[in-house]
């Protein structure tokens, strides 16, 4: 048999506990394309689902950072312009 | 619950009963599903002529000039900057309770943090009208920004007013962005509830794709954390840029250096009561009773309460600092306050702020609510009166006697003030028909069990 | 060949005539014209669209420009000679405000007068006129002046006006009937003469003279003492002692400008020995007693006990007398002695006792002054007392005062009066006076004008006066006309128009001199102009026999503005002892009593108009814009009176309601009032300003009319506010009492502290270091020093600086809020008792600190700092934000809060006329800017260009601003610190010199020199 066939599961669960193990599970199972849909952001989840941690944080420090500067320097700039 | 029986190892509940999910969002998003009756357009037109009536005084105002005003010659800022103050200081409870009190995990501020941060960005638009009317040739308001011109002008950094402007905008921006990103998985929800076309395509803009996927709340919430992080410093920035246009001056009275912390405590301080005061509306109203729990009022109670007594501390620290420091003109001012010609509104301040808050004591009137609503009102007035007294009774006496003279409020000056609040209490009757006022996905995640039970953090 | 078949050929083809047509038909290509078809085409083509484009460009361009009017600029296309635009032109006059006729330079811009101050070289005033002089130049600009003749309030023109003037007069004087003319005292010969001139063409004209306020009673007891009217001026800077009886020389009596100078001369703090003590017994606590070392309170009619007793009590002292009294006077004067009087008056004896030793220890270098107001026999007293003291080395004779001619008192206005109402006067002339103004009510002048059928008003405009007239007759403003004046017997002085008659006026003698030709026709610009000449020529010019002739001699005295005469003729005469009748013996003075003032700026009246001088603070009360009933606060407290509560004045029939004022140093049982308020007709700025006690003037009174001792005041229960610049507070509050000293505002001590202390003005000083680096200042830095000795608060500064500096008058609504504008204000401060204050004086403006508090508060940079130390506006950048006023601690910055220039309850101002009198040196500021101060920036960078022009460096001496040009004193100097030998470097340096609220450490750069109260040490 040479042509693929796409599975798809899909459940539904009532508790949060229930749907963490579920996940859990499926995760073990190293299954990759999967994702856990929750009406509100369930404690837990990420470490259950073996997710990687999010960049974000960096790229807000970095643009932070720099934009901090450039104002920085943009105003050292114009107090000279005012003093001379 | 009663605070003896208080065990801190236990999770309790915040939201009263065990709501079903569903039942939460019928009850949240039902204002917004429902057509508004006659008491709403009552109020909003209540609103909208006390709006009306400021923005006829300012036309004068524009037209014929700031003469309009009390302001005189020693007295240059009057009420403009007064009410400035005030509604910034207003501005300030919506991102403490939900950004502070976010990172600090407090489960309590999910069913009143989105309300508040609405509340934050009407203030904070209503204080930003001042500065830009109370300047004589406000259509020349543009100066105050530095953009590159043929005479090689610039601002001046110096000036903290100049910091202010930067320190306002900043703060209203971030706490806008922050209250939208709150919004987006509740646009989600009503997206999914509506049958309505043009509502449908509105909310699917809005809630740019939410899906509820754990992988949207991983990033969601790490946004969340950073902006919080983002907003924490601003409470407190704001506040005291605010405080520094007073405290960076060399006029007696002003020149303070309690100023930065007094000023914050201040604005938590009306912010709550503020806050406070609607909420006990609203609450009713949508009969919010279970969401918005007694136990949260009596939190803020406590706030308010503790605010309290920062600014009362902060009263008594001005006088001994002035007999402290033993400069004459120093002590003059502050003996002024409180015997001079103005002694009327510094005792009117001190009763509101310090002395009828403290009644926050006693348990029963920190959960009952007519008490409680007439309290925080009395503070209000009290902040109100407090940013009068810094500003005028300074001003009308400095260092020459010979230029000494006292201002009076013109029927002018009261019209704007009434219509800053027509301002900010219309948007405040949009908001409660338009946007869901209480945070649908956070609330939801703080129900008895909506978390997992060997939850081990 | 003709034009007509001329015939055109575009090829040589066409010319031969062989021209294939099909050719010209297509003349493009096949296909090329087949689509073209014009009425297809879109109607609008590119060149009309391009049109439309940029025509819109251009409108909405035009539309979005500046928002201010553009007017017409005129260039000259032939510039008129000796006018260089750009550059004022000054011209030497005489000034018309009172009768001392000041010598003044006016200057002229483009042929517009722009502002008016002293001539440098005139004997009397020096270079220095007073307030109501410098502001004169807004009434030349009046727009509400009268414009037109008018005849039954119809205009006229004035050929008409002169040919049926001249005709009745003519009829009248035939039928020998009275022709009344109505003067005030006529300072100039060649009017005189005029005048004159009209009494024979009519020979049955009479002409009276009046003045509201004038020196006749002084006159009176001179000429009894002495025999002749030549009334000396007094060499001020003498007088080591000077005792001032009600007489506020330093104020407003004789030449003030000059008896300031004299007296601030003797206030030199480099040369402290040389100070002279001033005792002043006044009822009101005027300016002079305001710098009064000694000052004792006493009611008007008591002086007269008082200085008899003071007589008696030096005569009776040995060997005190100069001159040999006989001892019939003797007698009579034991019967007044000094403690009874003391006593009954609750004199303070230890004062008393101070002036008699002084006044004996300084025989011969003291002066004793009796006001104008005071009665003759006064008067005579004090001459007699000056002659035992042997003080008449101070009078100066060379500077007399010429005597011109008598002035009608009460009675005799009372007889005009009835000889108007029996109808024996057909004709009553109102020569540039307002009588019905000034008469008391009860003389009912009015009602007399009406049994008059022929009224002529000659006025500047209309008043109260021209209400019954025939013809009103607009005259010129002393700008505008030629004129003389001799006031002081060595200077001739003359008078010459700085611009042409701004409407359809004619100046008053030569409105005179046509009806005396008899001829409308005569009238031309400059019949009194030649007139004038002539008259100089036969009585100066020939007399002085000089060899240049008449013309060059005219044309140099008109440059110098005054000739300078000899005339030995005034001179002392022996005392006639005989003058002196001591009158039985000293009574009680309880009643309640009157005392009418002049006002300091609007004279009696006659400035009512000008803004500028109404909204000058009084120099003691600081109130503007009303006048008021000045009373003790001890004795309001008995009568439980509030500041401007309404009290009914009663003196004989006349009563008048007006405000009461508290003010401390009054006399008990005593009011004083200022007249000169209360203008009814009078165009709107000076229309119901104050309230018009006229009538109060004490008609009964054969001694004095300004003074009544039987007056009754009821409270009426009405009130009414009264503004002024700064707030008072009972003198009883500790809490506010003497900031001014505690904060180091005001520095002063007596002499003797002084030699013991030198450095007391820095006592309080602090020591001061900055974290920031000192800004360098290379070249010129700015500063000014302000010597309070000196000082006496006459407010000229304030006046001078209005003019030069274009401050709008803001009216007295804006007053009532604090509003108003003044770039220089004078601070007062009082210490001590409410009954017995003391008041310190303090011109205050922008201090220019080197570290100003306002510059770095400023969000947009509109207010920032000069390399040369000077602190500036920039009037376009500034939003209004008012945070550097805020932050200014001298409070010295002045906000538009509306435009000042149409917003003025008052006046409008925005008007064609009335913006002429603004400076062109100086910006016009907008609605919503804040101002202050300049230090007169604009005489800086004039001195900066001609510096350049003549290549020398720029020299701080060159610069003054208006303050220090106006001020009489000589209190403020102005230059370059940085010079190390100019005057504002020492005084900068001196030890006297300190800076107010020093512990700022923003640097100011003006500098204070302490004030030295010249008083024995024990009372310190």
């Amino acid at each position: 048999m040479d042509e693929k066939i796409l599975y798809g599961y899909s459940g539904l669960f009532d508790t949060p506990d229930e749907i963490i193990e579920a996940a859990e599970k499926v995760a073990d199972s190293k299954y990759e394309n999967y994702d856990v849909h929750t009406p509100y952001p369930v404690h837990g989840m990420d470490s259950a689902m073996k997710l990687k941690p999010s960049r974000l944080p960096y790229v807000a420090l970095v643009v932070g950072l720099s934009s901090m500067l450039g104002m920085l320097a943009f105003m050292y700039w114009i107090t000279q312009q005012i003093i001379q | 619950m009663s605070s003896d029986t208080l065990d801190y190892t236990e999770e309790y509940s915040v939201i009263e009963g065990k709501p079903s999910l569903r039942s939460i969002d019928d009850v949240i998003s039902k204002p917004l599903d429902t057509k508004p009756d006659k008491k709403y357009y009552i109020a909003l037109a209540v609103t909208l002529s006390m709006m009306g009536i400021g923005g006829v005084a300012l036309l004068l105002t524009f037209y014929y000039g700031t003469g309009l005003w009390g302001n005189n010659n020693p007295v240059g800022w009057g009420l403009p900057i007064v009410n400035f103050v005030f509604w910034v200081g207003i501005g300030h409870a919506g991102t403490l309770i939900s950004a502070i009190l976010f990172l600090f995990r407090q489960k309590w501020r999910n069913g009143i943090a989105r309300f508040a941060e609405g509340m934050t960005i009407f203030a904070v638009m209503t204080a930003g009208i001042f500065p830009a009317i109370h300047t004589g040739r406000p259509w020349l308001d543009g100066y105050l920004f530095p953009y590159p011109n043929q005479h090689g002008l610039w601002v001046n950094f110096n000036s903290p007013l100049l910091w202010d402007v930067f320190a306002v905008s900043t703060y209203f921006t971030v706490s806008f962005i922050f209250w939208y990103v709150g919004l987006i998985p509740d646009f989600a929800i009503l997206r999914d509830r509506t049958k309505n076309k043009i509502k449908k395509t509105i909310y699917s803009i809005t809630s740019l794709g939410w899906r509820g996927s754990n992988r949207h709340w991983q990033h969601y919430e790490m946004v969340y954390l950073v902006l919080a992080g983002f907003a924490t410093p601003l409470v407190l920035s704001v506040h005291t840029i605010v405080s520094f246009d007073f405290a960076v001056s060399i006029l007696p009275g002003w020149h303070t250096t309690i100023f930065p912390p007094y000023f914050v405590a201040g604005a938590v301080f009306s912010g709550f009561a503020m806050v406070q005061n609607v909420l006990i509306f609203i609450r009713k109203i949508f009969n919010f009773e279970h969401i918005i729990t007694l136990d949260t009022m009596e939190k803020m109670n406590k706030v308010i309460l503790f605010t309290s007594m920062l600014v009362g501390y902060a009263y008594g620290m001005e006088f001994f600092i002035a007999w402290y420091s033993g400069v004459q003109i120093e002590q003059f001012t502050f003996v002024n306050r409180a015997l001079g010609p103005y002694a009327w509104a510094y005792w009117i301040m001190v009763t509101c702020n310090v002395l009828f808050p403290q009644l926050f004591w006693f348990k029963k009137i920190r959960r009952t609510i007519p008490y409680m609503f007439i309290i925080a009102v009395f503070v209000n007035v009290g902040m109100w009166f407090e940013r009068f007294v810094i500003t005028v009774t300074s001003l009308s006496r400095d260092y020459l006697p010979s230029s000494w003279a006292y201002f009076t409020p013109t029927i002018t000056d009261f019209a704007i003030l009434i219509g800053s609040f027509g301002f900010f209490f219309t948007f405040l009757l949009l908001f409660t028909k338009t946007l869901p006022v209480v945070s649908m996905a956070e609330v939801k995640a703080v129900v008895d069990g909506a978390q997992p039970s060997h939850e081990d953090h | 060949m003709s034009e007509k078949n001329k015939k055109y050929w575009k090829s040589l083809n066409e010319l031969d005539g062989n021209v294939s047509t099909e050719v010209v038909k297509d003349e493009f290509m096949d296909g090329v014209t087949d689509e073209f078809n014009i009425s297809s085409m879109n109607g609008l083509s590119r060149r009309k669209f391009i049109g439309l484009l940029s025509a819109s460009t251009a409108i909405a361009a035009t539309a979005c420009s500046d928002y201010h009017d553009q007017k017409e600029i005129v260039p000259y296309t032939n510039r008129p000679e000796g006018v260089l635009p750009g550059k004022p032109n000054f011209y030497a006059s005489t000034c018309n405000g009172c009768g001392e006729a000041c010598g003044i330079l006016i200057k002229t811009r483009e042929g517009r007068p722009i502002k008016v101050d002293g001539n440098d070289e005139h004997p009397i005033n020096k270079g220095k006129i007073c307030a109501t002089g410098q502001s004169s130049i807004y009434n030349l600009f009046d727009p509400t002046r009268l414009q037109n003749p008018i005849k039954w309030k119809e205009e006229i023109d004035w050929s008409s006006v002169d040919s049926d003037i001249i005709k009745r007069l003519d009829s009248i004087s035939d039928s020998g009937k009275k022709i009344v003319i109505l003067t005030n005292p006529i300072n100039s010969p060649t009017e005189q003469k005029v005048l004159d001139e009209f009494k024979q063409r009519f020979p049955s004209t009479d002409i009276q003279t009046f003045d509201l306020f004038n020196n006749s009673n002084r006159k009176l007891g001179w000429y009894k003492s002495y025999g002749n009217a030549d009334v000396p001026s007094i060499k001020w800077d003498e007088a080591s002692i000077i005792l001032s009886l009600e007489g506020d020389f330093l104020g407003k009596e004789g030449n003030f400008i000059e008896n300031t100078r004299l007296f601030s001369s003797k206030r030199d703090f480099t040369n402290v020995d040389n100070f002279n003590r001033l005792y002043v017994v006044e009822a009101g606590l005027s300016l002079t007693g305001s710098n009064s070392d000694y000052r004792l309170r006493l009611k008007p009619e008591a002086q007269y006990d008082f200085v008899m007793a003071l007589l008696n009590e030096v005569i009776n002292k040995k060997g005190a007398s100069q001159i040999v009294v006989d001892s019939g006077v003797k007698s009579k004067l034991s019967k007044y002695s000094l403690d009874e009087i003391a006593s009954r008056n609750g004199l303070d004896s230890i004062k008393l006792n101070y002036l008699v030793e002084d006044l004996i220890a300084n025989k011969g270098k003291s002066i004793i002054y009796a006001g104008d107001v005071l009665p003759s026999d006064v008067h005579i007293a004090v001459n007699l007392l000056n002659e035992v003291l042997g003080n008449s080395e101070l009078y100066n004779f060379e500077t007399a005062y010429v005597d011109y001619g008598k002035q009608l008192d009460l009675k005799q206005i009372e007889e005009v009066i009835a000889s108007m109402n029996s109808g024996e006067v057909a004709a009553v002339i109102h020569y540039d006076v307002n009588p019905v103004f000034h008469f008391p009510k009860s003389l009912q002048y009015e009602e007399a004008l009406g049994n008059v059928n022929f009224v002529v008003s000659l006025v500047g405009e209309m008043n109260e006066s021209t209400s019954k007239d025939t013809y009103s007759l607009p005259i010129n403003h002393s700008f505008e006309s030629w004129g003389d004046a001799h006031v002081r017997r060595n200077v001739y002085s003359l008078r010459q128009p700085v611009i042409a008659p701004i409407y359809n006026t004619r100046q008053k003698e030569a409105i005179l001199l046509t009806w005396i030709l008899g001829s409308p026709k005569v009238y031309n610009e400059s019949l009194y102009h030649v007139y004038l000449m002539e008259n100089c020529r036969e009585s100066i010019h020939s007399k002085k026999k000089l060899a240049v002739d008449f013309n060059s001699f005219w044309n140099a005295a008109l440059h110098d503005g005054f000739i300078m005469v000899d005339d030995k003729s005034a001179n002392k005469k022996p005392f006639n002892i005989t003058s002196v009748e001591v009158k039985g013996s000293p009574k009680d003075h309880n009643g309640f009593s009157v005392l009418l003032a002049k006002d300091y700026f609007i004279g009696d009246g006659r400035f009512a108009n000008n803004g500028w001088l109404q909204e000058i603070p009084h120099p003691i009360s600081k109130v503007s814009w009303d006048n008021y009933a000045a009373i003790a606060p001890a004795t309001a407290n008995e009568k439980r009176l509030e500041n401007g509560d309404m009290i009914k004045v009663t003196v004989g029939d006349n009563s008048v309601e007006l405000p009461v004022m508290l003010q401390p140093g009054v006399a008990a049982n005593t009011i004083v009032i200022e007249l000169g308020y209360g203008r009814t007709v009078i165009s709107d700025v000076g229309k119901d300003v104050g309230h018009n006690a006229n009538s109060l003037l004490n008609v009964k009174s054969e001694n004095s009319r300004w003074i009544a001792s039987d007056a009754s005041i009821e409270v009426t229960g009405n009130s009414y506010e009264i503004f002024s610049t700064q707030e008072h507070h009972s003198l009883e509050d500790d809490f506010v009492k003497d900031l001014h000293l505690s904060r180091g505002i005001i520095q002063e001590a007596s002499l003797e502290e002084y030699s013991k202390n030198p450095e007391f003005a820095h006592d309080k000083d602090v020591e001061l270091f900055s974290i920031t680096g000192e800004h360098k200042y290379e070249g010129e830095k700015w500063a000014m020093a302000i010597d309070m000795n000196k000082c006496t608060s006459c407010s000229v500064c304030v006046a001078s600086c209005n003019v030069e500096n274009n401050i709008p008058v803001v009216g007295k609504d804006q007053v009532a809020v604090g509003r108003e504008m003044h770039w220089m204000r004078i601070d007062r401060y009082y210490s001590g008792s409410s009954e017995d204050p003391i008041v310190s004086n303090q011109p205050m403006l922008c201090q220019h600190c080197d570290d100003a508090p306002c510059e770095n508060v400023c969000p947009v940079n509109a207010t920032n700092h000069s390399p040369d130390g000077l602190n500036q506006m920039v009037y376009n950048r500034c939003v209004g934000t008012r945070y550097c006023a805020n932050n200014c601690s001298y409070k010295v910055r002045r906000f538009n809060f509306y435009d000042f220039r149409d917003h003025f309850e008052d006046g409008y101002y925005a008007n064609d006329v009335t913006p002429l009198v603004n400076n062109p040196e100086v910006t016009v500021r907008s609605r919503g800017v804040m101002e202050k101060c300049t230090f007169c920036v604009q005489k800086i960078s004039e001195e900066r260009e001609d510096a350049i022009r003549d290549g020398r460096a720029v020299s701080g001496d060159n610069v003054v601003p208006a303050c220090q040009q106006g001020c009489p004193a000589d209190a403020i100097v102005f230059g370059d610190s940085n010079d190390p030998d100019s005057k504002i470097a020492q005084y900068r340096k001196h030890q006297l010199g300190y800076d107010v609220l020093q512990n700022l450490n923003v640097k100011p750069n003006v500098t204070y020199i302490a004030k030295l109260r010249n008083i024995h040490s024990e009372d310190v």
